[in-house]
Formats: C-alpha cells, structure tokens, sequence
C-alpha cells in the first residue's frame, strides 16, 4: 500500500475575516493517507475552521497548505469532490424526501448511484427500513447515519466529519464508526487503499478508540499531535478542558510499598481481591466506580484511592483521564468480571495498548466472562488480545496465587534491573 | 395517481369554465367544440374560442406563478418566498404606473414596461447581494428593500397621476388578455423555462441541503441559485406584465404541492404548475360569475379562495404528522 501526504500544513495561519483576531496560529502538521484523525480541543480553539480550511471551503489562510501534494486554493471544487466527502455538523433538517430519493442526490445526479448499492449500504447499517420513509420524520441518529451514506457512496479517500457523533446516543455512535472503519479497510482490502478520516470529536472516549492520532487544539494552536495513549493524559488536557489547573498528578500512596495495582471493577466484583492486595501490602486504587456501589463502599472503608462517578452517569472525561492516569502508574492492572459497558471501550483499548507499549503486567478475569460484554461485541476482539497478553483468573482464589506468579516476576525483573 | 386526479379536476374546470360566463353554453354545444364536429352554433363559436383563449391564459398564468414559486422557495431556502419578493411585482408595478401615467395608450407597449420594470429590479437586488456572495439572506434583505422603496415611488406616481382608476386596476390583476403575440410567446417562454427547471430537478433538491455539503460535492451554489433566480423571475415577469399582479398563487401552491407530494422536484414541478394552473381556472370561473355582469378582480378571488383550501390542507397534513 502506497501511502501519501493527505494533508500538509506549514506555517498555516488564519484570521477572522475583518478582524485581525488569529484563529488559527502557525499550525506545522502532514497527514498521512489512511490514517484515522480526531481533532479535540475546547470550544473556540480552530476545530471548525481548520475543517473548513481541508474543505477548501475557507480558503484566505496564510502559510502552506497541501492537499495532495498540491496547494488546496488551487484545487477546483469540483475536483476536490471527486476524491473527498464531508458531512456537516448539522443534520439535513426539513428535507422531504424519502431516503432512497435523498440518498440518490449523492453523486450530483440520479442517475449516477444505482439502488442495489444504495441497498448494500443501507443494509451494513442495518437500516434498510429507513428505504422509503421522508428523512424529515427520521431521528437524529437515523438522519446521521444517512448522512454518512451520503459521503460514502461518493467513494471518496478523504473523509472529513464535524462532530459527527455529537447528537447520538452510544449505540449509533458505535454504529456510525464501525460501519466507516468496515467500508475503510473493506475497501484497503480491495483497491488497496484505505480511506483517510478525519473528524471533530467532542468524546475523548470516542477519539481515543476510534483514531489512530489525536490532535489537541487550543487558542488556534496545535498543544499535540499524537497517538491516543501520549495525547490523553492530565498534562495535556487538564488546563485546556477543565479549567482548573489539573496539572496535579495522580499520586499512589506513598509508604515503601514495592508493587501498585489498579483494579478495574464494580459491582463488588473487585472487593475480594482487593482485599487480598491490601492483605498483601501492594498499594491499591480502583475506578471507574459508582458512588454507592459495593467497591465504592469497600474502598471508602478501607482508604483505598479511587476514581468515582455519580451514579447512573456516564464516566466523564474527567474521570476518564484520571482512571488512566492510574492505568499508567501502576504496575498491574487487574481487570475484574464487571458488567462491561459501551463507556469501558476506550479503557479496554488502553489497558492493551498499556501492557504492550508500556509492558505493564494485566490479570484478567474476562476471557471467561464473555457474558459480560454489553457492548454488543465490540469488546470482544479487545478482550481477546488483553486474554492473549494476560494471566487469567476465575475465583479470588485463583486470583491469589495468579497475583502471587505476577509478584514474583516483577521482583524478578526489578533485581535484574 | 394524484397527479390523474388533478388532472380530470383541471379538465372538469376547463368544462365549466366553457359553459359558465354572462351566457351559459350547454354542455352539447361545449362538447362539439371540443371535438370540433359539425353543427356548433357559430354565435357559440366565438364565445368558446373567447373562453378558450381566457382560460390558457389563467392555466399559463396560475401554473406559471406556482412554477417560479417553488424555485424561489427552494434556491433562497425560505418558505414564505413568493415570486415577487425580490421586487418583480414592485419593478412591474411602478413601470406600468408610468407607462399608463404617461399616458401610453397600447396595452402591448406596458405590458413591455413592465417587463422590463421587473427585470430591473430583479437585476438590481442580485446585484446589490452579489457583494456579498449572493447569500439568501441579502438577497431577501435586498428584495425586502427595494420593494418598499418601489412601493413608495408607486405610490407617489398614483397620488400625482391623473389615471389612478387605470393603475389601481392594472395593480389588482387580470387575466382579460387580449389575444397577441405577445401572449405566444410568453407561452413559448414559460415551458421552456419549465423544461429546463425540470431537466436540472435534482440541482434544485441538492441546493435544498446543508451549504457546505452542496460546495463539498463540487456543485456551485451561487451560479446555479442566480441561473434558478433569473429563470423564474424571467417567468414571472412575462406573466405579471400580461396579467398585473396576481398574488398567493405563487407562495401557497407550492406549498399545496408540497404537501401533497413531497420535495422531490422532479414531481414537484410539473405538479404544482398543475395545482397552480388548475387553480385558477377555478377562480377565474368565479371572478366571472359571481356577480352578474362585472369581472370580480382575480387576484381578490385567488386569496379569498386559495386560503380556506390551503388552511384545509394544512390541518389534514397536521393529522398524518406533518407527512
């Protein structure tokens, strides 16, 4: 697979129109094709406008700026749409047309997209109901995916979203994503190349599991342009997005002890063995957890440091980041049998990356609690290779002696070093 | 299916607009003229060819104005758009008033006026909104101000004029066109730019979607919306300047077509210059009839008819949940 400069930014500089107001500062990036991009950042810091310079939409920006090995003002838009596709952050409100009629527009004129692909899309989604119903009656997350066939059946190689997933709810941002990486490397198995996608993301869950380098934007500047696991921490984010100066890192107990372990847990699923850690003086912290919860109580009484979150919320990002500062620190990450929600994807994806990059030690009781998996099977290709990569335990039990081997070879690996 | 049955509707009015009039013509007679076979009366002759020419003029006129309002709505993405909000009726309006003021006598020669005056104006809105990249809302801002700025002309030239009647009366609209070459022509004129609207549909159903959607598919937005613009205002401008002004036609029966079959304006087109045309056959039927020996103004019985059947169709919409 031939891969080439998408996207090549040199000292790229734009200004409010009128105003000298800078939205975007001297950004110097290249992305490359095929590779999977979520821009990040608060409110106001050059997302959309930096979107709408790839579009060639905004086109009075100063420095460099390539699409293609070529500058984009010099590219006909007619051209452009011939190899990229973008979907708005709105939905198509007040249309009534019927999905087919909508879907039909896609490459300038009817005639141009036969219905038996129209069929084949609407079928990976798994809405070919939406066929012949008026896209005004249709949700937000119908619409969105819609839109999403829209851009694909123009077969593009470049696509770019602005927060595409904003108004959905977990299971059709879930939709939305695998259905564009399916068709991505569907079609990376065929032509040979797969597509470039770069989105707007408001969900740093989302952005950390579904891309392959996160850029962080502030103020019109690019903080860092990085993988997930270097782009997703307190350092970078906390300032930008929290307001408060979360520069603080997370701290383990302090007190000689040689070995931390996090346990990912819930449910009281993890009091047992965090109990056996204590027991065995290894410093402990736990989360995401539910305030009220049976290991959120344990923990409470027992001192242990954890991550907590109001009942029946999603884990914020806060929170989020703070549980992989965690993840990072410690030395073992154990992985209890919890009910396994859509919000554990990205920290699935983590706790692999961590054991391989980082050589963490992880002990897992998944494997065999493939029951657990309420994600409707995303997780299920991640557990896998976390089961590859870890020791497994069953019953606290197990657990003890599995903890035990782990020790051992920590302490091994500590003289050796 | 519903476009037969608007289709048998317009033929049925087409019928009675035949047989009724200050002299009623039986259904025998309108039938023999229909098929033109022998034995017509030749007194009845003339008065149905009369009629004849009356009613293509109101099809033209109805459909035509239903036409130019679906383009408008749709390119300027407004739904109170109407064929005349970016100054035809206005251009036409105050052209004709002088015309008429200065006493020119052919109804041929203002009705050029008023061609041109709405061309003008027309002209004059896209280019004041050009500085802006032809975006709706200056070109609805636009319009907005130079139609109050031609009313207030217009009403200085009628409060000067001595032919006020003449004016008032060419301002509230007519379908007593005398038969010419001009009327041809804007016939000739009107299905062309119909033709061309309904073979570039789907540009029309693309320029409904997000704007920068429309630009990331390569489709330029600005060229098309002012191609669309000056087609239905050229439309639009034919029939004002035959007719005088002639309103709700133009915002209600795209929206009566709307309703009834959906966006999509491959159908939309043919079908609400149907609905449009059909419509004021009917109404030119009552203008004729209603009050004995009078011709009732027509754009009076447009409204006066068009808003109970538009307010029907609204409320049966709202029980199928806006389909």
């Amino acid at each position: 697979m031939n891969t080439c400069e998408v996207f090549k930014a040199e000292g790229l500089k734009y200004f409010f129109e009128g105003g000298r107001e800078c939205a975007l500062n001297n950004l110097n990036f290249s992305i490359m094709s095929g590779e999977s991009i979520a821009i990040v950042g608060p409110n106001g810091a050059g997302k959309s406008t930096l979107l709408n310079i790839m579009l060639g939409y905004a086109d009075k920006y100063e420095g460099v700026f390539e699409f293609m090995g070529r500058e984009i003002s010099g590219w006909k838009p007619s051209q452009m749409a011939r190899v990229r596709a973008y979907i708005p952050q709105e939905n198509e409100t007040g249309l009534k047309l019927t999905a087919l009629e909508y879907l039909k527009l896609s490459r300038g004129a009817p005639h141009l997209t036969e219905k038996s692909e129209i069929n084949k899309y609407l079928e990976l989604f798994d809405i070919s109901y939406l066929r012949d119903r008026v896209t005004a009656t249709m949700s937000g997350g119908e619409m969105r995916l819609l839109q999403l066939i829209f851009a694909l059946l123009r077969n593009p190689s470049v696509v770019l979203l602005d927060e595409p997933v904003s108004f959905l709810d977990v299971n059709n941002q879930k939709k939305f994503f695998d259905g564009l990486k399916e068709i991505s490397s569907e079609r990376s198995d065929g032509k040979g190349e797969k597509m470039t996608i770069i989105s707007i993301l408001h969900d740093l869950n989302m952005a950390a599991y579904y891309c392959d380098r996160i850029m962080l934007l502030n103020k019109g500047e690019i903080v860092k342009f990085d993988s997930p696991l270097d782009v997703i921490n307190f350092k970078t984010l906390g300032s930008i997005f929290f307001r408060e100066s979360l520069t603080r890192e997370v701290k383990m107990k302090e007190g000689g002890a040689e070995i931390s372990a996090h346990v990912i847990c819930g449910g009281g699923a993890g009091s047992e063995i965090m109990e056996a850690l204590l027991s065995q003086g290894v410093n402990v912290s736990a989360g995401v957890l539910n305030i009220g919860d049976s290991d959120w109580n344990f923990c409470k009484n027992n001192k242990v440091a954890m991550v907590e979150e109001e009942p029946f919320q999603k884990i914020s990002d806060e929170n989020y980041i703070k549980n992989l500062e965690y993840i990072k620190k410690a030395d073992v990450i154990v992985l209890c049998a919890f009910a396994l929600g859509k919000g554990n994807l990205a920290n699935l994806k983590f706790i692999e990356e961590s054991g391989m990059i980082l050589g963490k030690k992880i002990i897992s009781a998944f494997s065999a609690h493939a029951e657990l998996d309420f994600t409707g099977g995303a997780a299920g290709p991640l557990l896998k290779k976390i089961g590859e990569n870890s020791e497994r335990f069953l019953t606290p039990d197990e657990f003890k002696t599995v903890f035990a081997r782990v020790r051992d070879s920590l302490k091994k690996q500590d003289r050796l070093s | 299916m519903i476009f037969l049955a608007f289709a048998s509707i317009c033929a049925v009015g087409a019928v009675f607009s035949f047989i009724l009039g200050q002299a009623s013509i039986p259904l025998t007679e309108v039938f023999k003229y229909i098929t033109g076979s022998a034995g017509l009366d030749p007194r009845y002759s003339a008065i149905l060819k009369m009629r004849l020419a009356r009613m293509l003029v109101a099809f033209i006129a109805g459909g035509g104005l239903a036409f130019a309002g679906v383009i408008y709505q749709s390119t300027l993405k407004n739904y109170l758009a109407d064929p005349f909000m970016l100054g035809v009726s206005a251009g036409a309006a105050l052209f004709s008033a002088l015309a008429i003021s200065f006493k020119i006598q052919s109804s041929a020669m203002v009705s050029l006026f008023a061609f041109f005056g709405a061309l003008v104006s027309v002209g004059v809105v896209i280019f004041i909104s050009g500085f802006k990249k032809f975006s709706n809302y200056n070109l609805i801002l636009s319009g907005i101000a130079l139609n109050s700025f031609f009313s207030s002309f217009l009403t200085i030239v009628m409060y000067l004029s001595k032919d006020m009647q003449n004016i008032f009366f060419w301002l509230m609209g007519s379908l007593d066109v005398k038969y010419n070459e001009q009327i041809i022509y804007t016939y000739v004129l009107v299905f062309m730019a119909g033709l061309y609207a309904y073979n570039n549909s789907h540009i029309l159903d693309i320029l409904k979607l997000n704007e920068k959607t429309v630009f990331s598919m390569g489709i330029d937005e600005s060229a098309w919306k002012i191609k669309f613009i000056v087609l239905s205002s050229v439309v639009s401008a034919l029939i004002v300047s035959q007719t005088g002004i002639i309103g709700f036609v133009g915002l209600i029966m795209p929206h009566a077509g709307r309703l009834l079959i959906g966006d999509l304006h491959r159908s939309l087109i043919p079908f609400s210059f149907l609905l449009g045309g059909t419509m004021m056959i009917y109404c030119d039927i009552i203008s004729r009839t209603a009050i004995d020996s009078m011709n009732f103004p027509i754009g009076v019985i447009t409204s006066l008819v068009g808003a109970p059947f538009f307010i029907l169709l609204l409320s049966r919409a709202g029980k199928q949940g806006g389909n």
